[in-house]
């Protein structure tokens, strides 16, 4: 291909081919290109592409690129919950002196920490009472038997490596069981790696690790992190389909019992599943990625999720995302949910329990009356993972009436994440009846909304309730009172006033660990109101800084931290001088102690 | 074949005249059979168990090995025209590394295709981008050249041909206008190309990256063997459909040269085998087009068991001079546009942290990481090389704005004494 000689112009060969020669000037064109006039289109074309390829290329590490910037990079932020809970955001750990699960000293927060926090947080948490147990010559016994036992007792797979590496390490029974049931995990790694060789070496035709049976699969896997790279890049060559033997559905049990062990080696492979788009491994991929605490994971979830089109997937990424901290497929799983759709009310219910807040508790809750199994269970997970107190009682209603033990125990699970979690926040549970008529109020008050088709009617209930409300406080009733404003917030869910009414009305009355609760409802629905409001974010930073003071009597300096550093992170300009004094100065006496 | 053999024997003759006696054994030795109309490759090596036989059918104990048998051991041949070839069974069908794979896959075609018709759909496609613009929304003229395109080249889609129409595809979907050039100017040059009496070199690479080489045709396709290769990245890249085309990238490490060996996701067609992995290359097929050159493994077998020393070698062949990746790729890139992909293996010097990761040379040329087509696999590599530089890093390079950049794929860090792999 010949070029035509090169003639100055005006006209930028590069606009002209972005624009289009069809509304450009062509004549200038040619004459740029130092075609004649008469050029045909086809042999303009070909000269401008060539044109625009040579001028780009010709550019290449001059001096001039050296100064243009290149493409941005592209935004993997994480869109972070919009929780109003530190331990949501507290991070596994960090450099910068900050709490963290890694930072953490005391076992009672930690075992909190297991039962409530996200999948990182708890492997997180778990590793941490490990180096407690070896290095905290002065823990008191109770709490060491109370940490160890609990590790013994914990089922959960997840967690299933991180645990063993810490019974490993103790002296007596637990240190040896755990050392046995290593030994005989690295007695069947020596068989199956043996077998992986063989494999290759053309002496066996079978695919070793789905001949295993399910529970010595499980075992292996679950410690997938301590897998030499034979066993991984032989993993990864079945699901990839690289390894000539594996059909599809053992593809999908290997990738399914890998999910809980969590290794970043395998990212490229499950990207391969992932954009490839394989029908029977693109769930089980999905969750094995969210159980990786990997920047890859997150980016090709969240590219997954942009291009996703099939409700189905849609709410599996966003469940996904969700563990990740990622709360894009919030609104999405939110709207499915409401629009009650059978075929996607679990899928939208998983994907609330890693994304949802308090605002999902009352709409969840009325899935624990759902006739499919399935469906109240997914209810009941989500509850325990979303851990908001107000669950307690719709939870402890169906666990009267549960006839099967296994829904009996999810139940527990949730109740007690709810528990820990409250813990770690510094709250309390409401006296159960108290907690009985609130829940029934704004259950009604909920129900009432999603009938009734005249927003203004619903308006004006709202109003009200709030007026009735302080009717009650003004005649001493205060519990009659909180009631009306809880029904009040139920019916307008974006309307933070009543919530406010209801922390202040808490703190008042020396209800420092149920006005927290309400606190942070607030700053969910409306965080600008509280902290532009003076009396509000005074009231609330006192109720934080007395909370922090009496956790701390308690010996719980770890969450009495949290309380003070989660304060702090409001915008305290309107507090009152006093109170941010106070809480600066708790803060640093609080950090120096760390150091 | 005893025209074979007579002609074998007339040459020893006239050999034996000018030369002293050669003394020496055969170890290996492949053959072209015809049989029925199709040739096939058969390879014979002397094992210690016995003869192994391989075809490239995939059959065990073909019609091919037999004819080829015959010929070596001097059997006559039998009375009827043809053998019937033994089919597969099941247990004989997982992907023997021993024994050649099928080629249907690999865009090797029964029916030439219709080159004037396929220069002429290109230049349309050219002209019509042109003409409606990169930046214009639903092009249509633009799609429905493209249909016309993917419909002329038939089925299967050579791999080249749905790898330049993803890209194209991908470009204008962006508005890259940088890369829709590239991608035009080579559509331009294949116009040029296929109809070309007598084609130049470059122009004969560009067809053969393009719509493949038929096989056995001895000016497209070369072979290697007895070769030791060393897997070091992998990666999917768009074809007709999203991360379509699977594509490994293979060291010879004696020579240093890198292959690429290319699959459609899911097909058969490719050797069996994770990355990283040791190859031990009897024989395989290389198109004679632009490099990284299209490999297809003959006969061949995979290892996990990937020893320092392999590693070591690797090392031997990596680029230190970021200033001569850059002059290669600007050559390459003026000749063969869109259609040259080139891989590199570099070894910085240092690393430096600005606004972007860049690798630098001991002459402190810099070479930046590419961000943009896998923001993920660039953060890993971040943090991977936190505290450390890299002993090296592989991967594809591209161009934007004016800057060359790696699209990190793999990577080897050094971990106290003991050199680790990691894929990105």
């Amino acid at each position: 291909m010949t070029e035509p000689e090169v003639v100055p112009g005006q006209l930028d060969a590069r606009s002209a081919l972005a624009k289009g020669t069809s509304v450009v000037d062509a004549a200038e064109i040619r004459r740029m290109l130092g075609l004649p006039a008469d050029a045909e289109d086809k042999e303009l074309a070909r000269a401008l592409v060539v044109r625009v390829v040579r001028d780009e290329v010709a550019q290449l590490g001059s001096e001039i690129a050296q100064h243009r910037p290149s493409r941005e990079q592209q935004d993997v932020s994480v869109i972070v919950a919009q929780r109003a809970s530190y331990l949501a955001r507290m991070p596994v750990t960090t450099s910068a002196g900050g709490l963290s699960i890694a930072s953490l000293g005391d076992v009672r927060t930690l075992l909190a920490v297991l039962r409530a926090g996200a999948l990182s947080q708890r492997r997180a948490a778990v590793s941490r009472i490990g180096e407690l147990l070896t290095s905290d010559a002065d823990m008191p016994s109770p709490f060491r038997k109370l940490a160890i036992d609990t590790l013994c007792s914990l089922r959960r797979i997840d967690l299933a490596y991180e645990v063993a590496h810490v019974l490993q390490t103790l002296s007596g029974a637990e240190g040896r069981a755990a050392r046995a049931e290593q030994k005989a995990w690295q007695e069947l790694l020596n068989r199956v790696e043996a077998r992986v060789h063989a494999f290759w070496d053309e002496q066996e035709g079978e695919e070793p690790i789905t001949a295993l049976h399910g529970e010595e699969r499980a075992h292996l896997l679950s410690r997938a992190r301590d897998l030499p790279e034979s066993v991984l890049r032989h993993i990864a060559a079945v699901i990839e389909n690289t390894d000539g033997a594996a059909d599809p559905a053992q593809q999908r049990t290997l990738v399914a019992a890998i999910e809980p062990g969590g290794d970043p080696r395998l990212v490229p492979s499950l990207r391969s599943v992932i954009e490839g788009h394989d029908a029977e491994l693109f769930a089980p991929a999905v969750r094995c990625l969210s159980c990786i605490g990997d920047v890859r994971a997150h980016a090709l979830l969240k590219d997954a999720y942009d291009r996703s089109a099939r409700a189905e997937e849609r709410l599996l990424l966003a469940a996904a995302l969700g563990a990740l901290g990622d709360a894009r497929g919030l609104g999405y799983a939110r709207e499915t949910l409401s629009l009650g759709d059978p075929a996607l009310i679990g899928g939208a219910l998983d994907a609330l329990a890693e994304l949802g807040g308090t605002d999902d508790v009352q709409r969840i809750a009325e899935f624990l009356e759902n006739a499919d199994e399935a469906i109240v269970r997914s209810a009941v997970v989500a509850l325990g993972r979303i851990a908001d107190s107000r669950a307690l009682v719709p939870l402890s209603r169906l666990r009267e009436r549960a006839r099967r033990s296994a829904l009996r125990a999810e139940i527990e699970e949730a109740t007690s994440a709810i528990h820990a979690r409250m813990e770690l926040l510094g709250e309390e549970p409401t006296p159960h009846d108290a907690a009985s008529a609130t829940w029934d109020t704004t259950r009604h008050a909920a129900r009432t909304l999603a009938h009734s088709r005249d927003p203004a009617f619903v308006r004006a209930r709202a109003l009200g309730n709030y007026f009735l409300g302080y009717l009650w406080r003004t005649l001493g009733l205060r519990d009659r009172a909180i009631a009306r404003f809880e029904s009040a917030a139920a019916l307008r869910p974006g309307w933070v006033e009543p919530v406010v009414v209801i922390a202040v009305l808490r703190g008042r009355h020396g209800e420092i660990a149920h006005a927290l609760s309400a606190f942070r409802r607030a700053l969910e629905i409306d965080r600008s109101y509280i902290e532009n409001h003076s009396l509000a974010i005074t009231a609330m930073a006192q109720a934080f800084l007395r909370r922090a003071e009496a956790v701390d009597r308690e010996g719980r300096a770890d969450i009495a931290r949290g309380l003070v550093e989660e304060i702090l992170a409001c915008d305290l300009r309107k507090a009152a001088a006093g109170v941010r004094s106070a809480l600066q100065e708790r803060s640093d006496a609080h950090r120096t102690q760390a150091r | 074949m005893e025209a074979f053999r007579h002609a074998a024997r007339k040459a020893l003759r006239e050999l034996g005249a000018a030369a002293p006696p050669a003394l020496g054994h055969i170890e290996r030795a492949n053959f072209d059979v015809r049989v029925g109309g199709e040739s096939e490759l058969v390879s014979l090596r002397a094992g210690q168990s016995g003869l192994v036989s391989s075809c490239s059918c995939g059959r065990a104990g073909c019609a091919h090995v037999q004819v080829a048998l015959r010929f070596i051991s001097g059997v006559a041949e039998p009375e009827v025209a043809s053998v019937a070839a033994a089919g597969p069974t099941a247990s004989e069908f997982r992907p023997s590394m021993s024994a050649p794979l099928r080629k249907a896959d690999d865009g090797a075609r029964a029916e030439p295709l219709a080159r004037p018709a396929l220069s002429e759909v290109l230049d349309d496609l050219v002209t019509a981008a042109v003409r409606t613009g990169i930046t214009a929304e639903n092009a249509v003229s633009v799609q429905e050249t493209i249909d016309r395109l993917l419909h002329l080249a038939g089925t299967p889609l050579p791999l080249g041909v749905g790898r330049f129409v993803g890209r194209l595809r991908y470009a204008l979907e962006t508005a890259d206008v940088d890369l829709s050039a590239e991608v035009l100017a080579a559509a331009s040059a294949l116009a040029s190309d296929l109809c070309a009496s007598e084609p130049s070199a470059e122009a004969r690479a560009r067809v053969i990256d393009w719509i493949g080489a038929p096989r056995g045709d001895e000016e497209r396709v070369g072979r290697v063997s007895d070769r030791i290769f060393l897997e070091v990245a992998r990666e999917w890249v768009h074809g007709t459909e999203r991360a379509q085309i699977e594509r490994r990238y293979l060291v010879d490490l004696g020579s240093g040269d890198v292959y690429r060996e290319q699959r459609v996701r899911r097909a058969r067609g490719a050797s069996v085998g994770p990355c990283p992995r040791l190859i031990d290359v009897g024989l395989a097929e290389v198109d004679l087009g632009i490099a990284p050159r299209c490999i297809r493994l003959l006969q061949y077998t995979s290892s996990l068991r990937i020893e320092r020393g392999h590693w070591d070698s690797l090392l031997a062949w990596t680029e230190r001079d970021f200033g001569a990746l850059v002059r290669s790729y600007r050559e390459k890139a003026q000749v063969f546009f869109s259609l040259a992909e080139p891989f590199a293996l570099v070894s910085p010097a240092t690393m430096s942290r600005g606004s972007q990761l860049a690798l630098v040379d001991a002459q402190g040329t810099t070479l930046l990481l590419d961000t943009n087509q896998d923001p993920g696999a660039y953060r890993r590599f971040e943090e991977l090389t936190l505290d450390a530089v890299p002993v090296w890093v592989a991967g594809r390079l591209v161009d934007r704005n004016g800057h060359l950049m790696l699209v990190p794929l793999s990577t080897a860090i050094l971990r106290g004494d003991k050199l680790c792999h990691e894929r990105l």
